[in-house]
C-alpha cells in the first residue's frame, strides 16, 4: 500500500512514533550501502557465492539458503544416490555470525577461541577437505579423493610398470558391464590398475568399481582407502546393486586363490568360484567383458606361504617373496614388472534365458566358458609380452 | 457414588470411544519420541484416547491424555498394564521405552529392555492388542568388515561380540518375533533406527559429535548414517498409522565418511590404534569416567550402514533430511550460539 493511497505525502518523513528503534533504524541503511559497494566491487561470480559475507547476514538469514531441489515422495530418485552432489556450502558450516559484545570481552573470546580445539578440528576440516570431497556415494566411492591420489598410480601405470592397454573397443559405452579378469598380486593393485586403464580411455564419468576380498577391510589404513577409491566389499548383493545402478563393475573370480598363487602357479587360472558372477550377470542381465591381466603375478613373487604365522595375524596368507620380509617395509614394494591388459570381446549371456540362474549345470559351463576364454587370452598376452620386466624383445632389446 | 458415577460416565465414553477412533499405550513418554508421538496423535482426530506409561510424568500432556506411572521392570508390571490396558480398550501398542545408550547401571538397562519387554508384550497378548510398535537399531546388526553395503531387513541380526546392549536390543526384537508367532492378528512393526541425531536425543553418535575432540580408531574410517530425530518421529507416526508388518531400517539418504563428518562438523579427530583404545576404553568404562563402553568400538571401525528402501516403499517414509542436512541440522545451534572469528568475519572486517 503507497502511503498516497493514506492521504499522506509519500515524501514526508515518517512518523516519529515508527515501531522499529532509532538507533537500529539508522544503522540498517548504512549497512546496506557497505554490502552495495561491496557488491559492486565483486565479480559476478563473486556475487553469486554466498559465502562471500556470512558474518553480515543474520542467523535466520543464513539458514534459509536454498536447498537442492530434492525429489517429492512420488517421483524416482535412485540414481542421484551414485552421483555424489557437492550441494553444501562448507562456508555455511564454519563461519559464525558475529556477535558484538563489549570490545575486551570480544577481545578475550578471540584469544581464547585459539585455544579451543574446535579452532584446529575447523582448520584441519578445512585443510583435509581439499582432497576430499563433502560427500561419497552410497558405497563409499570419492571421487575427489581419487583424483587427488591419481598422480601416485599414473605414475606408476606410466612408468614403472609400462602398462599396454589392448582391446578398449569391447568395453560397452553404457549399460551394465562385468569384467571379469584375473587376479593376482598379492595387494589389490590389478583393481586399481585396470580402473585407471579403463577410465584413461572412457573417461571418468565411467568409473570402474571393482569388488575387493573380505580380508583388505579388516585393514586398518588399507580397508578405507581402497573403499574410498572406489572399492566395494565383494559379495553378491553389492555387486547386483552396483550393476542395478547402470556401473561397471570388475570381479576377480578366482578370489583369494588368484592373489594368493604361488610364482610358479603363475598365469594358471584356479576355479572361478562356484560361478557367483555368472548368476550375477544372468540375473542383472548384464554384459561380461573377460580381462587379462598380465604383469601383475611378477609384482611380488610369492615363493612360498607360511600358514601358521598368517593364522596369528588373522591374514588369509603371509607370502615369502624374494624381498618380504627380509627387507621389511621395503619388501612391501611392487616390482617393475612389464604389464599388458587385453580386453576381450563381450560375452552376451541373454540367449540364456531368464530361469538359467537357478540351473547350477548351466551356471558352471559358462562360468568354465569365461574361464577358457580367459586362459587363452592370458596365454597370447604372457607369449607377447615376452621378458617379465624388459617387455617385448627381452634382453635383446 | 459421585466417584461411581464418574467411572460409569468414563465407561460409557470410552464405549463410544471405541466405536469412533483409536486408543495408543506409549510407554517412554518422557524421551523425546513418546513425547513427540503423544503430541502428534493429540492432534489427530482418529485418535480418541492416548495412555502414556513411564516411570516419570511427560512434561505435557495433553486432554486425551492420561499418564500412568508404571515400572516395566517392577514384576507386577505385566498384570497392572494388561488390567490398563483392558479397562482403556487399548488397540496399539507404541513401545517407545528404551534407553538410548548403554548405561553404567547395566542390570538396569537389562531387565527394562528385556523384562519390561516382556511384560509389556505379555500383557498386550492377554489384553487383546491389535497392534505393536516397538523401536529398534540398526545397531543391532553389527559393525563387521563381512557385512554388504546396504544391510536389509531380512539379513540376520549378528551383534557386535562383547556388547550386551545390542544383545538386549535384539532380544527384545526376538521376543516380538514370538509374540507374533503366538498372535498371528496382531500386527507388529519394528523401526530399526539409525543413529539419530538433534537436539534432543541422546545417540551414540549424538554424543561422540558433542565432543570437540573426539576419538576415533586409527586407520578406520567406517560409512556411517544418520537419521534426523524429527524424520524418525515422523516414521514413527507412520507406524503407527497404517499397518505395516515387520522390521523397517529408518534411515536417511547418503552414507558419510566418520572422517568428513568430523571434517564437515570441525572436530579434531584423535585417532588411537585399535588395540590401546580397547584397552583405554575398558578402563575409561570401568571407572565410569566415559558413557560409551568399549565394544562400541567396533561400530567406529567397521561397516553397518543400513538400506532405507524398504521403509520407503511400504512405510512411505519419506526423510525430509539426507545424511549431511541432518549432521548441518545437529551443528546448528551451536553454530549460531559461538561467537566468531572464521575467516569469512575476518573477511568482512577487511
Amino acid at each position: 500500500m503507497s502511503p498516497s493511497v493514506l492521504g499522506r505525502d509519500p515524501f514526508s518523513r515518517p512518523e516519529p512514533s515508527d515501531e522499529a528503534p532509532k538507533p537500529a533504524a539508522k544503522r540498517k541503511p548504512k549497512r546496506k550501502a557497505r554490502s552495495k559497494t561491496s557488491s559492486a566491487k565483486a565479480t559476478k561470480a563473486r556475487k553469486t557465492d554466498a559465502s562471500s559475507s556470512p558474518s553480515r547476514r543474520s542467523p535466520g538469514e543464513q539458514g534459509a539458503r536454498p536447498m537442492p531441489a530434492r525429489a517429492g515422495p512420488g517421483e524416482a530418485r535412485r540414481p542421484e544416490v551414485l552421483q555424489p552432489v557437492e550441494f553444501m556450502d562448507r562456508h555455511d558450516l564454519l563461519p559464525y555470525p558475529e556477535r558484538r559484545g563489549h570490545p575486551l570481552v570480544d577481545l578475550l573470546r578471540r584469544a581464547t577461541f585459539f585455544a579451543q580445539p574446535s579452532f584446529y578440528g575447523q582448520l584441519l576440516g578445512d585443510w583435509t577437505l581439499r582432497w576430499h570431497s563433502q560427500e561419497v556415494d552410497s558405497f563409499g566411492f570419492d571421487p575427489v579423493y581419487w583424483r587427488s591420489v591419481q598422480p601416485i598410480f599414473k605414475l606408476l601405470f606410466e612408468r614403472y610398470w609400462r602398462v599396454e592397454v589392448s582391446g578398449t573397443e569391447h568395453i560397452p559405452r553404457q549399460g551394465r558391464v562385468l569384467l571379469v579378469a584375473n587376479h593376482s598380486g598379492s595387494l589389490p593393485y590389478d583393481g586399481i590398475v585396470l580402473k585407471l586403464a579403463v577410465e584413461r580411455h572412457m573417461g571418468a564419468n565411467r568409473a570402474v568399481r571393482f569388488l575387493v576380498e573380505d580380508f583388505v577391510f579388516h585393514f586398518p589404513f588399507l580397508g578405507p582407502f581402497i573403499n574410498r577409491i572406489g572399492g566395494v566389499r565383494a559379495c553378491q548383493d553389492n555387486a547386483r546393486r552396483l550393476l542395478e545402478f547402470e556401473q561397471l563393475v570388475a570381479v576377480f573370480p578366482e578370489g583369494v586363490k588368484g592373489i594368493g598363487k604361488l610364482f610358479g602357479d603363475r598365469y594358471k587360472l584356479q576355479r572361478f568360484g562356484r560361478g557367483g558372477f555368472i548368476k550375477l550377470a544372468l540375473h542383472t542381465s548384464s554384459t561380461i567383458v573377460p580381462v587379462a591381466i598380465v604383469g601383475a603375478e611378477e609384482i611380488h613373487p610369492m615363493l612360498s606361504r607360511v600358514r601358521w604365522l598368517a593364522r596369528l595375524f588373522r591374514l588369509p596368507y603371509l607370502p615369502i617373496t624374494p624381498t618380504f620380509p627380509w627387507l621389511g617395509p621395503l619388501g612391501l614394494l611392487p616390482l617393475p614388472s612389464k604389464w599388458m591388459i587385453h580386453f576381450g570381446e563381450p560375452i552376451d549371456l541373454s540367449s540364456a534365458g531368464p530361469g538359467a540362474a537357478d540351473d547350477p549345470l548351466l551356471v558352471t559351463e559358462l562360468s568354465e566358458r569365461v574361464r577358457s576364454t580367459t586362459q587363452q587370452m592370458l596365454d597370447r598376452l604372457v607369449q607377447a609380452r615376452g621378458h617379465a620386466f624388459l617387455g617385448p624383445g627381452g634382453l635383446d632389446a | 457414588m459421585t466417584r461411581a458415577a464418574a467411572s460409569a460416565s468414563g465407561r460409557k465414553a470410552s464405549r463410544g470411544r471405541s466405536r469412533r477412533g483409536r486408543v495408543v499405550a506409549v510407554t517412554g513418554t518422557s524421551e523425546f519420541l513418546g513425547q513427540g508421538l503423544l503430541g502428534l496423535m493429540e492432534s489427530d482426530p482418529s485418535y480418541d484416547a492416548l495412555l502414556a506409561v513411564d516411570v516419570r510424568e511427560p512434561p505435557r500432556l495433553g486432554p486425551k491424555a492420561q499418564f500412568r506411572s508404571i515400572d516395566l521392570t517392577s514384576p507386577e508390571a505385566g498384570a497392572d498394564l494388561a488390567a490398563l490396558f483392558r479397562e482403556g480398550r487399548v488397540d496399539t501398542l507404541a513401545h517407545l521405552a528404551f534407553p538410548s545408550n548403554p548405561s553404567h547401571d547395566a542390570a538396569y538397562s537389562h531387565e527394562l529392555l528385556v523384562a519390561g519387554t516382556m511384560h509389556l508384550l505379555n500383557a498386550a497378548a492377554a489384553a487383546g492388542v491389535r497392534k505393536v510398535v516397538m523401536l529398534g537399531s540398526t545397531m543391532s546388526y553389527g559393525a563387521r568388515p563381512d557385512n554388504p553395503n546396504f544391510l536389509t531387513e531380512d539379513l540376520p541380526l549378528r551383534g557386535t561380540p562383547g556388547c550386551d546392549f545390542v544383545d538386549d536390543l535384539i532380544d527384545t526384537e526376538r521376543q516380538l518375533a514370538q509374540f507374533a508367532d503366538k498372535n498371528p492378528k496382531a500386527v507388529t512393526t519394528v523401526l530399526r533406527m539409525g543413529s539419530m541425531l538433534g537436539d534432543e536425543v541422546d545417540t551414540f553418535m549424538a554424543r561422540l559429535l558433542r565432543h570437540s575432540v573426539v576419538p576415533v580408531v586409527m586407520g578406520h574410517d567406517p560409512l556411517v548414517q544418520f537419521v534426523h530425530e524429527d524424520d524418525a518421529l515422523s516414521a514413527l507416526k507412520l507406524a503407527v498409522d497404517g499397518d505395516h508388518p515387520g522390521p523397517f531400517n529408518i534411515v536417511a539418504d547418503g552414507v558419510l565418511p566418520m572422517s568428513t563428518v568430523l571434517r564437515l562438523a570441525g572436530r579434531l579427530p584423535l585417532p588411537i590404534p585399535h588395540f590401546l583404545a580397547e584397552r583405554m576404553g575398558g578402563f575409561l568404562w570401568t571407572i565410569q569416567s566415559t558413557n560409551i563402553p568399549p565394544s562400541f568400538l567396533d561400530y567406529l571401525r567397521f561397516l553397518w550402514t543400513a538400506d532405507g528402501s524398504r521403509a520407503r516403499q511400504s512405510l512411505g517414509f519419506w526423510p525430509r533430511r539426507d545424511a549431511c542436512q541432518t549432521l548441518r541440522a545437529f551443528l546448528e545451534p551451536e553454530r549460531q550460539s559461538r561467537t566468531f572469528l572464521a575467516a569469512g568475519s575476518v573477511r568482512s572486517r577487511r
